[in-house]
């Protein structure tokens, strides 16, 4: 079953189904808390390109996007009772997919912390140029902003929610994520004029 | 139109919308804006899992795959939080004896136990949130805690004044000992309930269950202790649930720093 990564806003019936009849996402999920082995199965294909793309976009290192994104399931797993009938599926799968970004950013700070101390390296987390080679271009893009500024702009674009969506998935409200974006479009219009970033940055897409 | 008019367009379009008709004439005017929604819109390169990988995360995931009992109806947990507030501190008035409930005025009485049921349902409604991942954020955490804390010490300004008291310290640290021990329980109960949830941000939520706690405790000592100095209220009541906010708080930062550590490299060997 091919993924949806490409569909954007609230995820509907599988794409793959022509039949109106088919599932969404929160009837998969639904199932799944029932025990159906198909309906996990579905969730794994539909979402799993949407979950990668939100880990690998900022790091830029696949194998730890793809650690990450089966530590994702692995949670995703544990606390499927807590997802609620009739509630958008999204916001509660990012949010857990949140915490699995937030873990491994400490834990690789706290490994990188230990390095440098014992060697001395100068190497940002998730910035180093080694790991950048096949970055996609947004990364360069969002670059110079903040972490959670990042992170939003990165849930809205590469993954395609919606700003109550983000909110809810970031525990924030939709005016703070709002005005997080607006400041994230402050500095990129700041960034842009530098060269390095204009580059990356100033494809005619319009 | 102004490049901020335009950012509120560009927030949808990021997401995938079109962009509106009326950005076009903004773009004629403005470089920036216009070299920023190309930044925005230029298609996403998206990185693909391998059909191994899938398939070895849908082998964990099926592995013990059987069916889940969702969680309780958020009325009920909202119930049961509410009772073990209401419970606990009156379990301490049984055992305390209400000297201070009678000691209190009508306006005082009204005034005081509004706003702890009050600020109780609010904090049991952000603790229930904490337990499903994505629910909608009323208000931040901080700012209930700040808000409930905060209106407390307004009522208790305004409704009680100063006395000379001559065992200030020795009297207000049995009321603080007996304010925690009620808050204590409270917490802990209210943990027993909120277990099941999947905590993802253990810091709020053991501040909240403090604060509920806290409050429990807030309540028994405003029935249960006669003083009615101001000071000792602010200082030894008020307090023992801001030590409850700080020490449910710690809790939760030690118990989320344990599991992050708990799920580093080599900690599964």
């Amino acid at each position: 079953m091919p993924s949806d990564a490409d569909a954007h806003g609230s995820l509907g019936p599988d794409p793959s189904c022509p039949d109106p009849s088919c599932p969404s996402v929160e009837q998969l999920m639904v199932a799944y808390q029932n025990g159906d082995a198909a309906a996990a199965q579905s969730l794994v294909d539909l979402l799993s390109g949407r979950l990668l793309a939100f880990f690998s976009s900022e790091m830029g290192n696949r194998p730890e996007a793809d650690d990450m994104l089966q530590e994702a399931w692995l949670r995703v797993h544990r606390a499927r009772h807590t997802y609620r009938s009739g509630e958008p599926l999204l916001p509660w799968m990012y949010a857990i997919a949140r915490r699995v970004r937030v873990d491994n950013y400490r834990r690789r700070r706290r490994i990188e912390r230990r390095e440098v101390a014992s060697d001395a390296l100068e190497d940002s987390p998730g910035r180093s140029p080694g790991r950048s080679n096949d970055a996609p271009s947004f990364r360069e893009l969002v670059a110079p902003l903040s972490e959670s500024q990042r992170e939003i702009l990165l849930m809205l674009k590469v993954n395609g929610l919606s700003i109550e969506e983000v909110a809810r998935a970031t525990s924030s409200t939709v005016g703070a994520v709002k005005q997080k974006v607006h400041r994230a479009y402050d500095r990129l219009r700041a960034s842009l004029t530098r060269p390095a970033v204009r580059r990356a940055g100033s494809g005619d897409a319009l | 139109m102004t490049c901020r008019d335009l950012e509120h367009l560009l927030i949808p379009y990021a997401a995938g919308a079109p962009i509106p008709p009326e950005a076009a004439a903004h773009f004629a005017q403005c470089e920036r804006c216009r070299r920023l929604a190309a930044a925005i819109g230029a298609p996403e390169q998206l990185v693909q899992p391998s059909p191994e990988q899938l398939s070895r995360i849908k082998t964990k995931m099926l592995k013990d795959l059987k069916p889940v009992k969702p969680l309780a109806p958020a009325r009920l947990l909202f119930s049961v939080l509410m009772l073990i507030v209401a419970g606990a501190a009156a379990a301490g008035v049984i055992e305390l004896g209400s000297a201070g409930w009678r000691g209190l005025d009508s306006l005082q009485r009204v005034a005081i136990f509004a706003a702890l049921a009050a600020g109780s349902s609010l904090l049991a409604v952000l603790l229930i949130r904490q337990m499903v991942p994505g629910s909608i954020v009323l208000i931040r955490t901080p700012v209930s805690l700040i808000a409930v804390l905060g209106v407390m010490a307004g009522i208790f300004a305004t409704l009680f004044r100063p006395h000379p008291e001559a065992t200030f310290v020795a009297t207000g640290l049995v009321c603080l000992r007996i304010g925690l021990e009620c808050a204590i329980a409270a917490a802990f109960a209210s943990w027993l309930v909120m277990r099941r949830g999947a905590i993802l941000r253990p810091a709020a939520t053991g501040a909240l269950a403090g604060a509920l706690g806290g409050l429990s405790g807030l309540a028994l000592l405003e029935i249960f202790c006669p003083n009615p100095n101001e000071y000792h209220i602010m200082v030894w009541h008020l307090g023992s649930a801001i030590v409850a906010v700080l020490l449910g708080t710690i809790i939760g930062i030690v118990a989320e720093n344990l599991h992050g550590r708990s799920r580093a490299p080599g900690s599964e060997q």
